[in-house]
């Protein structure tokens, strides 16, 4: 197999859990597909070193992951310069169901600060231990531990007061 | 809702994006050469404004990478961001103490009242310690010192401007000289009153107090005072009556010589003869008697023959500037005037031990000489070497006897008043 097709077949595997992880840490769904093909295509550039590594995803999942907060930045002093817009909190899609805001839980992530929303994503949506999560994000576990505690219980509170999902 | 809860939900939210059919892999593909064509792109452009900037600096368009002298176009040899107090009669009441380097105001001194001004500068060599002239509305005169301490948390000094106490000149009185010792904890001053007598005063800056003070009754001004490398104050004092001891003659002046010491008597009948001027030293760590006169305080110099312009710091060499004979005029063969370049504004170096000429540094053409702003040396390195100078609108500098055109941050005006200038540094 060559390289092009071993980083196909990585490719068709890892996107769609890259995608949803992304999109739960910035909320709109267009800049989450964005950045992940950015990331993706940064692998791509480097694949004859990445294919020899045990986890290549845990690459593109760093690089979406950085690329991510630093949209969130972005998105924020954009909010901070336009002032009002930042109480509106309106989804920025156009259409119902590509952004988070739509859905209770993405909701209820989004006003979850980032630092609890990081390791939230990685534990529930990316599947990962709190070691590894901790050796990832540069923290210590019991940081990690505390941060994913604190924001378990934002997020049962939040969704708390949205029946809709807590009756499921 | 417990983690099982709360993982399913986690699940079903994500469950469309996972399964969300990626783009096409030839989009990738195409994203990602298109980023290394903009690294690479980037990479070219950087490349080539390197390649620009060392082209530019090979063929001597641009510099090479060492910074811009702060001096201008030369060397300045004293060393970079000393402050200096510049005191200005032309820009209002205030006194400014400037960067030498850019010439930005570090601190604005003012008077003591709305209405006084000040008027003469001095300096120790370290440009910490300064003192100045204050012109008051009355008339009178008083002094200040003002010392730069350690730079505040802008960068900018510290300035501690204090009154001088015990020293106020009468009305109208013109301070004619003021120096400040190298270490900055003395000063002296000479000033001359309405009615034409002179007054030297010795000041301790440390301790706050008189160290001496002394008048003579004379119409003639005096020479520069100066601090020697020693401490002493070297001074030249007017003697005149009938029972003056005449310690050493200032110049060829029309009372004769005097030899070092040697005591002159005049016969009463004889006409009044003019004060001559007589070079002593002042030891200000010696206390004075209230009242007691110069010549008896002092002694007589026995190193320098010769005192004309400025002393350097060793005390070696005397630097005054003068402007040269017209090519029509004659010169006496074997004067200085005769060596001295034609037409041209120049400073002697002549030794103080022997008199002799050293050499003319030439500073300006004469024609270029203006009268409102500064002709002669601003600063000297201990033995001379090394010059700031100024006449006109031309400012130099005079390195290992090679002398190069400067541009300070300020062009600095001439004072109405022989031997004082309106900036210290």
């Amino acid at each position: 197999m060559g390289s092009s097709d071993d980083f196909r077949e990585f490719y068709q595997a890892s996107y769609g859990r890259t995608l949803a992880m992304v999109t739960a840490l910035i909320g709109g769904r267009a800049e989450a597909e964005d950045i992940t093909q950015e990331a993706f295509a940064r692998a791509l550039a480097r694949w004859t070193l990445l294919r020899g590594y045990d986890q290549p995803d845990a690459w593109v999942r760093k690089v979406a992951l950085r690329l991510a907060i630093d949209a969130g930045r972005r998105h924020r002093r954009w909010l901070t310069t336009i002032g009002r817009l930042t109480a509106l909190r309106q989804p920025t899609s156009s259409e119902p169901g590509d952004d988070l805001h739509f859905s209770p839980l993405g909701a209820a992530l989004l006003e979850l600060p980032m630092s609890e929303r990081k390791v939230l994503v990685l534990h529930y949506l990316a599947d990962l231990p709190v070691n590894v999560i901790a050796r990832e994000l540069g923290l210590p576990p019991g940081t990690v531990k505390t941060r994913l505690g604190a924001g378990r219980r934002h997020l049962e509170k939040s969704l708390s007061q949205h029946p809709e999902a807590v009756g499921q | 809702m417990n983690r099982t809860q709360l993982r399913r939900e986690f699940d079903e939210w994500a469950a469309p994006l996972r399964a969300e059919p990626p783009p096409p892999f030839d989009s990738i593909r195409r994203r990602s050469r298109a980023r290394i064509g903009r690294l690479a792109a980037a990479a070219g452009s950087a490349a080539a404004v390197v390649a620009l900037a060392i082209s530019l600096a090979v063929t001597g368009v641009v510099g090479t990478a060492v910074p811009p002298s702060p001096w201008g176009s030369g060397r300045y040899p004293a060393p970079p961001s000393q402050p200096y107090v510049y005191v200005s009669f032309s820009l209002g009441p205030t006194a400014q103490i400037r960067n030498a380097g850019t010439g930005a105001i570090l601190a604005t001194l003012r008077p003591p009242s709305l209405s006084a001004t000040f008027g003469v500068a001095a300096a120790s060599s370290s440009d910490r310690v300064f003192v100045v002239a204050e012109n008051l509305a009355d008339g009178t005169v008083t002094f200040a010192a003002v010392r730069l301490l350690a730079a505040g948390h802008d960068g900018r000094p510290l300035v501690r401007m204090t009154q001088v106490p015990h020293i106020v000149l009468p009305a109208q009185s013109q301070v004619t000289d003021l120096v400040v010792n190298p270490a900055g904890t003395r000063f002296a001053m000479e000033a001359q009153a309405l009615d034409g007598k002179i007054t030297l005063v010795i000041y301790n800056l440390v301790s706050g107090s008189l160290i001496g003070r002394w008048a003579a009754g004379s119409q003639q001004l005096t020479s520069p005072l100066q601090f020697l490398p020693d401490g002493n104050l070297a001074v030249v004092w007017p003697l005149g009556g009938a029972t003056s001891t005449c310690v050493r003659i200032k110049g060829k002046g029309s009372s004769g010589h005097c030899s070092p010491g040697s005591p002159t008597t005049q016969s009463p009948s004889q006409p009044p003869q003019q004060p001559v001027l007589v070079n002593r030293i002042v030891d200000p760590a010696v206390p004075f008697q209230a009242g007691s006169s110069l010549l008896a305080d002092s002694r007589p110099d026995t190193a320098l023959h010769r005192r004309i312009g400025t002393m350097t710091p060793d005390a070696n060499l005397n630097l005054s500037a003068a402007v040269g004979p017209s090519p029509a005029n004659q010169v006496t063969p074997g004067s200085w005037a005769a060596s001295q370049p034609s037409g041209m504004a120049s400073v002697a170096e002549s030794s103080t031990a022997t008199g002799q000429l050293v050499r003319w540094i030439p500073l300006s053409p004469a024609s270029a000489l203006n009268a409102s702003e500064y002709c002669g040396v601003l600063w000297a390195s201990a033995d001379g070497r090394d010059l700031l100078t100024q006449c006109g609108n031309r400012q130099q500098e005079v390195v290992n006897g090679q002398v190069t055109v400067v541009r300070l941050a300020w062009i600095f005006p001439t004072s109405d008043v022989a031997s004082v200038s309106p900036f210290a540094w």
